[in-house]
């Protein structure tokens, strides 16, 4: 089934803006979960510049993970998508990643020399059995077909000096467990880049790290991507993150970015009530001691059985009762740049707040 | 490495030495001493008695001293002169019964082992990645099934069908024709046609067993998150679940070695009896039966033996094959 | 998530999902349990052979020590309902003795003369009283054929005892031994194991040590010795005590290991400091706590350690090591079947196997809907 498709991408050609190098268009994720059909991604659309770095944000279950899996066409054989993913290879061709076959030899030779990921947990991201340098020379004899053992080795040493790690040559022949987590997602990092990736995806790279290296590990992707070039798409829950790494933000709740714009725009004119609750809940130095943090009502709910809404209809303090809970919402300018997916933002409807 | 491996003998002696004390333990269970048994079982076969023998072969054995002493008379003699003492049934000495029966039992437990690590090992990979196909199921069907039934009822059932196929039971480990024959061929062939049977029925429950944790093994490593980063690098499925997953999967079951190897002793033990096979199962059976206890805790004494070795094989494989384990047992 | 508290949601669906999450632990299992149906038909069979071993004296026609000379080695009886195209009910033909005109054996066949109908509720032969549950003298059976007929279900064995009865009496053993010699292993090995990983330092120690040498022996073998040393003059009462003590004896340091591996694991968690700062005495710490938090385990792990103390005494008692006749239990049964013979003109003597074989499937797959009900990650 898969195969047919591989041979119809080479007819099929698409066109992206030339400054972009990713745009994802209308891109739709379901998981089948036991008896439940979740509709984790719902009509997602965003697009990634050349060199720049794009944060999307959003509470756990929101699908961003999923959406950023889905790029690399890592998700698991539950998930069935629909819409585009294109993307311009180094080579200057424009690929619908979603027509590619997952284990196909063209969809191999993107991932991990073309476009990245760095993962969540680094400590398990790497298998105990092999050494690090086995499993970081693996994807230089991967992709780079002239490379030998010992240029790949060198090649591995060299890339553990950049990303910090002291005394590399005897690093490079431990095992995993010898490192500390901070420094195996130095080595993640490593291997990651060591085929020069045009894109970067980075999952939640310091969610499971401690605070001090997490600011290690932010400053050595920002000066990485210096010295690369190469474009990322942040995954984060945390806004602070967010403020420090990214140009552009996307904000995700229940599988739909419901607001997209520069980091300036988001943080100083944030229009979504969703948006206003996650910069209000976020601790500030300037507030009251005994003043208790704001609380967005309500949990996320499951995509199950979705009906025409705004996802956030039931947690949403000004959500207008016969409209936001029936309705598709539709996309709005707020300014040139800044999209918000909220019927407050319709000129005439009253705003309550 | 060498230290780990000299501390784990250590704690090895011990065992050995406690495990000596239990076997001896059970081998006095019996009302009375070997010595009233046998002179009750000579004199009810019409024999006459030489009571200067008896009480000879009492003070050799201790008989007449406490328990530490009869144990430690018993004990000493296996170690220092590799005497296990007398069968009284067979009126041999339990050493010339060992040499003549462990052969056999060696070969058919070693036959057995490599036939189920042969099956179970790719089956389990097979039903793992391909979880909940046609194949899986049928395989952990037969998994389940196998388990369930008893060695001694398979070896009946299969006896029962052989005669039904072949008009031959298939007892022993020779047709009568080679028993006592040179080694030929046609001989070799007769004792390959006479193991089928019980390397089925021995392996069966030990195979079912091992391929259900493969799987389960296999299925927990394809869902780690490292395949999740051997796919972000652009490595083939198929290639991640060779290179990581199976080698992470097989590790504890390469190290159950030793656990498998006393499995495939015991099963041996039962499908002897049925199965009239020239083993250590049906010597030591019938030692039990006759209540020829020296016999009886030797070979006992001896599976344990080979169960503390079985499990030290398993110890130092692990820490060689899996580099955490290594870690902690040169830690410890 | 815990940042955001819940709101009342009216959503009757919404209701049914916070009651999924606020359901205890307890419950959970039993939902999960009740939607694997291997699992669920399993616990119904179980249901079902225990409460006709409860009721067995009913149930089976003959007692343990009734046996009529006359019907050695008979087929299994066919029951029928239609006599030359009438239906006339539930029946047996009587039977009579022939020989086979080529092998000279004797043979029961049909005496298609004597229709003997099966009555239900009746009160049996002398013979065949019994007390119910060793308290209440009876002598009604379930069911009997009229006019001298014989029914024997699963044919008759080389002393002309009904096997039907056999089995279902046998049941009571072998059934009963397994659950028996569970309890005293669970017993043991909570006890052991949780002294063993409460206190630590050098009682660990030797209890580590003592585990490590009762598990080097392998288990059928060291069943075989402790049994054989048995006495052959003992009661069948006494034996069977014996044998569940020897049964558990051999299979507590597994449960013992996981129990210790568990109080060390959960010893350290949260929960277990939280009750010792606010003063929970030991005891109380090991039972209300600890114990708990990891019964769901231990419960699993017995049923699947079921099946093995069954196979174990099954075989014992075929070899001759455990139970002996007149005792019955299933291995006690099968021991005729060594004989090639046997199975070769007598095969209905096959029949207690399969009950042995769906106890022990039975328990397995009961004890796998355990598992993957206990799991909280599934």
């Amino acid at each position: 089934m898969f195969k047919k498709k591989d041979k119809k991408d080479q007819a099929q050609s698409y066109e992206i803006s030339p400054e972009h190098i990713l745009e994802v268009r209308n891109l739709n994720v379901r998981i089948s979960v036991d008896d439940y059909l979740l509709h984790a991604v719902r009509g997602v659309n965003f697009s990634l510049k050349k060199g720049e770095t794009l944060g999307l944000v959003g509470e756990s279950g929101c699908g961003k993970s999923v959406t950023s899996k889905e790029i690399l066409g890592i998700n698991p054989d539950n998930c069935k998508s629909e819409g585009q993913i294109l993307y311009r290879t180094k080579s200057g061709k424009v690929l619908n990643l979603l027509e590619l076959e997952h284990d196909g030899a063209t969809y191999r030779a993107i991932r991990g020399s073309e476009i990245s990921m760095i993962f969540q947990e680094p400590m398990t991201a790497f298998s105990p059995l092999y050494t690090i340098g086995n499993q970081l020379s693996e994807i230089i004899l991967l992709h780079d077909k002239n490379a030998t053992k010992a240029s790949a080795r060198e090649r591995v040493l060299e890339m553990l000096r950049k990303v910090g790690i002291a005394n590399p040559e005897k690093r490079i022949d431990q095992y995993p467990h010898e490192f500390s987590g901070g420094m195996l997602q130095r080595a993640l990092i490593a291997m990651m880049l060591c085929c020069d990736p045009d894109l970067l995806i980075a999952d939640e790279p310091t969610t499971a790290l401690d605070v001090t290296i997490q600011a290690q590990i932010l400053e050595l992707m920002r000066s990485l991507q210096k010295e690369f070039g190469m474009s990322i798409l942040f995954i984060t829950h945390d806004l602070g993150i967010v403020a420090n790494m990214c140009d552009n933000v996307a904000v995700m709740y229940l599988g739909e970015i419901v607001e997209f714009g520069s980091v300036r725009q988001i943080f100083h004119n944030p229009c979504h009530p969703y948006t206003k609750g996650l910069l209000r809940s976020l601790p500030r130095m300037d507030q009251n001691r005994d003043e208790r943090l704001y609380i967005i009502d309500g949990v996320v709910p499951l995509p199950v059985d979705m009906h025409p809404c705004c996802g956030f209809h039931d947690r949403c303090g000004e959500c207008l009762v016969g409209i936001c809970d029936t309705q598709q919402i539709p996309e709005y300018e707020a300014e040139p740049g800044h999209m918000v997916r909220c019927k407050l933002m319709e000129q005439g409807v009253k705003h309550h707040g | 490495m060498t230290k780990f491996i000299i501390k784990k003998l250590l704690i090895m002696t011990l065992t050995v030495f406690l495990i000596s004390l239990a076997v001896f333990f059970i081998i006095t269970l019996p009302p009375g001493d070997f010595m009233t048994n046998y002179v009750g079982r000579m004199l009810a076969a019409g024999e006459r008695v030489n009571q200067e023998e008896i009480d000879a072969l009492r003070r050799t054995y201790a008989l007449d001293q406490p328990f530490f002493v009869q144990f430690w008379s018993w004990f000493s003699r296996i170690i220092l002169k590799g005497d296990f003492g007398y069968s009284f049934s067979l009126s041999m000495p339990v050493t010339a019964v060992i040499k003549a029966y462990i052969g056999p039992t060696m070969a058919l437990s070693i036959t057995t082992m490599i036939f189920t690590y042969l099956i179970a090992i790719p089956v389990g990979i097979y039903s793992a990645v391909h979880q909940y196909s046609f194949g899986d199921y049928l395989f952990t069907t037969v998994c389940f099934l196998g388990q369930a039934v008893p060695n001694f009822l398979m070896a009946i059932l299969l006896m029962f069908i052989a005669f039904r196929m072949t008009g031959d039971t298939m007892l022993g480990l020779f047709s009568p024709k080679y028993q006592n024959a040179p080694w030929s061929w046609e001989k070799v062939l007769d004792l390959l046609k006479h193991c089928i049977i019980p390397v089925l029925v021995i392996g069966l429950n030990n195979t079912c067993g091992l391929i259900r944790t493969m799987r389960s093994q296999m299925l927990d490593e394809l869902n780690k998150n490292y395949v999740m980063t051997g796919k972000a690098k652009g490595m083939k499925a198929a290639a991640i679940r060779y290179k990581y997953c199976v080698r992470a999967a097989v590790n504890p079951i390469a190290s159950s070695i030793g656990w498998s190897l006393v499995n495939i002793f015991t099963g041996t033990t039962i499908t002897a009896i049925v199965l009239n096979l020239p083993s250590m199962g049906t010597v030591m059976y019938n030692a039990l039966i006759n209540q020829d206890m020296y016999l009886a805790g030797s070979w006992l004494f001896l599976m344990a033996i080979a169960t503390v070795i079985g499990t030290f094989i398993s110890d130092v494989l692990l820490a060689w094959l899996d580099p955490r384990a290594r870690k902690e047992y040169l830690k410890g | 998530m815990g940042l955001f508290k819940s709101k009342n949601n009216t959503h009757s669906d919404e209701k049914k999902s916070d009651k999924y999450y606020y359901a205890s632990q307890w419950g959970l299992m039993a939902r999960k349990f009740r939607k694997h149906k291997l699992a669920m038909g399993s616990t119904f069979v179980l249901v079902i052979f225990y409460l006709t071993a409860i009721f067995g004296n009913f149930i089976a026609p003959q007692g343990t020590e009734q046996y009529d000379g006359k019907f050695v080695n008979c087929k299994p009886t066919p029951v029928h309902y239609f006599h030359e195209g009438k239906f006339v009910g539930p029946f047996v033909y009587g039977m009579k003795t022939e020989r086979d005109p080529v092998t000279f054996m004797a043979q029961h066949v049909e005496d298609r003369e004597k229709i003997c109908r099966i009555k239900f509720f009746t009160q049996g032969d002398p013979g065949g009283e019994y007390k119910w549950l060793g308290l209440f003298p009876s002598n009604l059976h379930l069911f009997e054929a009229e006019d001298g007929g014989k029914i024997f279900l699963f044919g008759t064995d080389n002393m002309g005892r009904d096997l039907f009865s056999r089995v279902i009496l046998g049941s009571q053993i072998s059934l009963f031994i397994p659950v028996v010699g569970m309890l005293l292993t669970v017993v043991l090995g909570l006890a052991i194991g949780s002294l063993a990983g409460y206190f630590g330092g050098w009682i660990d120690t030797v209890i580590q040590r003592l585990i490590e040498v009762v598990r080097s022996f392998p288990q059928v073998p060291l069943w075989m010795a402790l049994s054989a040393a048995i006495p052959k003059t003992m009661k069948p009462a006494q034996v069977f005590m014996l044998m569940t003590i020897i049964l558990s004896l051999v299979s507590w340091p597994g449960l013992a290991r996981v129990v210790r591996s568990k109080f060390i694991s959960v010893k350290k968690e949260d929960f277990i400091m939280a009750a010792r700062i606010s003063g929970a005495p030991g005891s109380k710490l090991i039972t209300r706590h600890m114990i708990p938090s990891f019964l769901s385990y231990i419960i699993v792990d017995m049923t699947m350690s079921i099946p093995s103390l069954i196979i174990g005494e099954t075989t014992l008692s075929f070899l001759g090591l455990g139970l002996r006749s007149p005792a019955t239990s299933w291995g006690v049964l099968l021991q005729e079947t060594n004989k090639l013979e046997t199975i070769m003109f007598y095969n209905w003597k096959l029949i207690p196997m399969i009950f042995v074989f769906l106890s022990v499937l039975a328990f397995n797959f009961m004890g796998d809907g355990l598992r993957d009900a206990a799991d909280p990650y599934k």
